[in-house]
């Protein structure tokens, strides 16, 4: 079964994966969507973790730790980001965290990731992006503003799907800023709901 | 003595480094920390991934070449035996002003 699903919380996103895996469904690949395999073992544990690495070894030994934990590597590659993990012992811990302080830094690591992503596309376009705070500029037809009647009314319906193309271009950097926001805002929420008072 | 930021150490990061004075890769540090602490400290494996990164950034830990090239090997450098000790001694002291209070 595929499914196309996103996520911004990745919380959100591990306990979907547990109830998909309640109904029997286990995670087999993620690539853009979600591809699940019917399977007889129910009510596995998922947990997602979030990690990039710096060599391919790096990412064999992280996979190779867990999978000697007895959690097993479900999707993911070196550079997803998102690592996928079903445990399979039957022992009592069902975390891939233990304490309080490596579970806000996996939190710190998506969010940190996302920021960055975020400024590098706002950085890369903003050339090209004229900034501007008259949205009458953003029309181009020159004379449009000049016309009157039916002429304009042709000339201005004409442009408007490309002015929406166009501010959609300058304004959509506010989009991902909003989306960092949200991302940030929601991890923080979980992370002082759970926390635990540490003596 | 200077003051040094990362003291005092946790529980498991003063476990860990105790662990890599003998070589070890992730998963036998995770074994031989829950033997040392009789069963109270099960690290799981996220944890264990990051302290271990952790500790290498902060150079109290280094790797060593190893027969199995698809796990990383780990060992205590002088740096971390010099952290060990410090954390040692402080509880050594907690120790002793304890047993002053405590066992009358």
């Amino acid at each position: 079964m595929k499914v196309f699903k996103i996520f911004l919380d990745i919380e959100k996103e591990e306990r979907w994966l547990n109830e998909m895996s309640d109904k029997g469904y286990t995670l087999s690949s993620k690539f853009f969507r979600y591809k699940f395999d019917k399977t007889e073992t129910k009510d596995r544990t998922v947990r997602v973790d979030f990690r990039t690495f710096k060599s391919k070894s790096d990412y064999i030994d992280y996979k190779l730790l867990f999978e000697d934990s007895g959690w097993k590597y479900l999707a993911g590659s070196r550079n997803s980001g998102n690592h996928y993990f079903e445990k399979v012992l039957n022992e009592e811990v069902d975390d891939i965290f233990s304490d309080e302080f490596s579970r806000v830094a996996k939190l710190k690591r998506y969010t940190t990731y996302w920021a960055f992503y975020s400024l590098l596309i706002l950085i890369a376009t903003s050339g090209a992006r004229g900034i501007t705070t008259n949205p009458k500029e953003l029309f181009l037809t020159p004379g449009l503003w000049d016309r009157v009647g039916n002429e304009f009314w042709q000339a201005f319906w004409f442009e408007v799907p490309f002015v929406l193309l166009r501010a959609f271009y300058s304004y959509g950097f506010i989009l991902l800023v909003f989306g960092y926001i949200y991302v940030t805002y929601v991890s923080a929420k979980r992370v002082l709901k759970n926390r635990v008072t540490q003596v | 003595m200077k003051k040094n930021k990362v003291l005092p150490l946790t529980e498991t990061t003063y476990y860990i480094l105790l662990a890599l004075l003998e070589p070890a890769h992730g998963y036998l540090i995770i074994q031989n920390i829950e033997e040392l602490s009789n069963n109270t400290v099960r690290m799981a494996a996220g944890t264990m991934y990051g302290a271990l990164e952790n500790l290498m950034k902060l150079k109290y830990i280094k790797l060593i070449d190893n027969e199995d090239k698809r796990r990383k090997v780990y060992q205590i450098t002088d740096a971390g035996k010099d952290i060990l000790n410090q954390q040692y001694e402080r509880y050594l002291h907690i120790v002793k002003v304890s047993e002053e209070y405590l066992v009358r």
